[in-house]
């Protein structure tokens, strides 16, 4: 979907159509904290983009209409639009709350049928939620997920098997999935800018640089995906997060909101019936350096008290005590159902 | 910094340092060893930001000074010099020249400054016995668990009495709990306190030598063991440690009698056909007889019947074969008294005869 919350918003209210909207935390005259969740095409000629701190926002567009999210209003209309992709393809599977994946191949055979297909599941979701998509037809998934990011909003881009390598190399290496800034660095570092420079590099030395991570990319870079589409993609971790008003200092404010963000995990987990054995902590100072780190339990947990003496275990190993932090979060992976994780070994306590 | 030390003396201490150097290098400067001179002494520091363990080696010191140098490069250079004098001198910035014999060596330091502050030891102590310390703390290390998130239980609670010390650990599964009767002078009231694990095998470590008594201290967030001219600081860990008298079981009535050696190895022999995750084996106890059996579902199954010393109701149970061989591996009574109630109440094990010590091992059952 195309600046999902802005657009819901736009749709909602015509006098903010044309104009600079953006959904998120509240700018407080650009002294606000918090960040971007979607902006606008209008907002986005400002600069603005999503996940951008909010008080820059306002510096940019002063003038713009900020609005606090209403996530309930848009997890519904994500399930109305998840429902017409149902009546499309038999193999739906969502990415986010305005993404997702449609396995086609039962249903076309060509490129052709495919963007016929494409425009009209386009002008369903038009009609239906006076909302505009954009969509990518490919091969695999990752070269699908790229296209249809290409031209936005109101894109349709269609690649071919033949096209797809041809599609790929002059783009920048931070259009591959699991290339965010860091090793965007490391790989420019390397000299690797693009991704046909990416695919002419060895494959032995990008495994001996990036470990596991080198062997995946490289093979993106050639094209292939075999991930297939999968109709219920199950939560991988479990995490919540918080921006201080104020960038926080003190032990007590940092752990106090851990141990409201642990809660709120324990509760999540337990409704969904999981546990997990990899707790991560994620910390950003004030200048944004942002740092996560993360323990690996061999029994899974659950526990509110458990999960946060371990996220505060890490806090107070991990923290650089000089800095103010700005953003703490929490999240839970490696999850697992709780009868897998039930043994036989009875416990004493 | 300027100083002469004999080898077997600094690799002593090295070693014993060694174990408080941060095993995991996530903060770099923790991998290092702070050298530390006085007038006559260099003062070895090793931490992990848990656990600090201080060191002292007699030296010959010219120029004093303190820099901190890899633990294991300079552990692994001294392990393999000749009996002799080493010197160490550093060049006043970032190296430290190292010779002894026809060796050279320069190894790169840092300033004193990047390595943690050891907590202060400013406070009242009072003296332990040392060996009674040294097997009790062996003898709990075991069931500590390895488990991080349960953390009350990342330690052993030590009870001092003003005519006892007690000392009990349990990872939820089994517990241990061991106390001997002893005169602890300076000490008016109980005073419990949980030691991490990683202090008690230290702990454990240093008391393994020749010393009769140890110093122990601690404050709102440390603990202090002294023990002769070495330091042992530990953070103190916080929290609530289990209601252990609850889980000692105090009717189990069918009391089985085996020989320790007989028993280890029988179930050393019967759980190798034991399901390899769970390690479960079932014990089948009839009159003067005990059955062990395994059954590992794809893999084959094992028995073996034993001579026991019991009379009464038969009763079976399920154990994980390498619960029952943590313990029993670290004893060395002749004897070892088993009491059951039904299968699914905990068992107690205890040796036999008791000895200074009164030592419990409480385990629970599986579900077979």
């Amino acid at each position: 979907m195309d600046a999902f919350y802005a657009s819901i918003e736009q749709r909602e209210r015509p006098e903010y159509r044309g104009k600079p909207v953006i959904v998120g935390a509240d700018p407080r005259e650009g002294r606000g904290r918090g960040v971007v969740a979607a902006c606008s095409y209008e907002a986005r000629r400002f600069g603005i983009h999503s996940a951008m701190p909010i008080g820059r926002a306002f510096r940019l567009c002063p003038k713009g209409i900020y609005l606090r999210p209403e996530f309930k209003k848009y997890t519904q209309v994500s399930r109305d639009i998840r429902a017409i992709f149902r009546s499309f393809a038999y193999l739906v599977e969502p990415l986010s709350i305005d993404e997702a994946f449609l396995d086609m191949s039962q249903e076309v055979s060509d490129g052709e049928a495919a963007v016929k297909v494409a425009q009209l599941l386009k002008n369903t979701i038009l009609q239906d939620q006076q909302l505009t998509s954009s969509i990518g037809i490919a091969p695999n998934k990752f070269v699908a997920k790229i296209a249809s990011d290409l031209k936005k909003p109101d894109g349709l881009t269609l690649v071919l098997s033949h096209q797809v390598q041809s599609f790929l190399d002059p783009l920048p290496i931070s259009r591959l999935w699991g290339v965010g800034p860091k090793t965007e660095t490391k790989l420019s570092q390397m000299g690797i800018k693009t991704i046909l420079q990416l695919r002419h590099y060895q494959k032995d030395v990008l495994v001996q640089r990036l470990g596991k991570m080198g062997a995946h990319l490289w093979t993106l870079s050639n094209g292939v995906d075999n991930r297939p589409v999968m109709e219920s993609r199950e939560a991988k971790s479990i995490g919540h997060e918080h921006t201080f008003p104020e960038d926080a200092w003190d032990n007590e404010t940092l752990e106090q909101t851990l141990f409201r963000l642990s809660a709120s995990i324990s509760q999540r987990l337990s409704e969904k019936g999981l546990s997990g054995k990899t707790i991560t902590l994620k910390l950003r100072y004030s200048d944004f350096t942002t740092i996560t780190r993360q323990t690996t339990l061999r029994e899974a947990l659950e526990d509110e008290s458990d999960i946060y003496q371990l996220a505060r275990k890490l806090l107070r190993k991990f923290r650089d005590s000089k800095r103010k932090i700005r953003l703490i979060g929490v999240s839970v992976s490696s999850l697992q159902s709780r009868n897998e994780s039930a043994r036989r070994q009875m416990r004493l306590f | 910094m300027d100083f002469v030390v004999k080898k077997a003396e600094l690799l002593r201490e090295l070693q014993y340092a060694q174990g408080g150097v941060e095993r995991k290098t996530t903060v770099p400067i923790l991998s290092n060893l702070l050298l530390e001179t006085t007038a006559n002494t260099v003062v070895v520091t090793a931490t992990d930001l848990d656990v600090t363990v201080q060191c002292t080696c007699p030296a010959k010191v010219k120029v004093a000074g303190a820099l901190a140098v890899s633990a294991r490069k300079l552990f692994d250079i001294v392990r393999f010099l000749p009996e002799a004098d080493i010197h160490f001198k550093s060049d006043g910035q970032n190296w430290i020249q190292v010779t002894c014999d026809r060796s050279r060596f320069k190894i790169a330091s840092l300033p004193k400054d990047n390595f943690p502050e050891v907590p202060s030891v400013d406070t009242k102590t009072i003296a332990l016995p040392a060996q009674p310390l040294h097997y009790m703390s062996a003898s709990c290390i075991f069931a500590i668990t390895q488990e991080e998130s349960r953390y009350t239980l990342n330690g052993a609670l030590m009870i001092l009495k003003p005519g006892s010390i007690t000392l009990v650990a349990t990872d939820g599964h089994r517990l241990v709990f061991v106390s001997r009767k002893v005169e602890i002078a300076g000490l008016e009231e109980e005073k419990k306190v949980l030691i991490p694990k990683k202090a008690l095998i230290e702990l454990s470590k240093l008391t393994a030598e020749d010393v009769s008594s140890i110093e122990f201290g601690s404050t709102e967030n440390h603990l202090f063991f002294r023990v002769g001219k070495r330091l042992l600081v530990s953070r103190l860990l916080t929290g609530q440690f289990p209601n252990y008298d609850m889980v000692i079981p105090q009717e189990n009535d069918k009391q089985v009698v085996l020989n320790t050696r007989e028993f280890t190895d029988a179930l050393k022999r019967v759980s190798i056909m034991a399901d390899e995750e769970s390690h479960a084996v079932r014990l089948s106890v009839t009159e003067n007889q005990l059955d062990i059996h395994s059954n590992g579902a794809e893999v084959g199954e094992a028995k073996e019947t034993l001579p026991a010393i019991y009379k009464g109701e038969s009763v079976g149970i399920g154990f994980n074969a390498q619960y029952l061989l943590d313990f029993l591996s670290g004893l060395d009574s002749e004897e070892i008294e088993l009491d059951l109630r039904d299968e699914e109440t905990q068992g107690l094990l205890k040796p036999k005869p008791k000895g200074d010590y009164l030592h419990q091992y409480v385990l629970m059952p599986m579900k077979l």
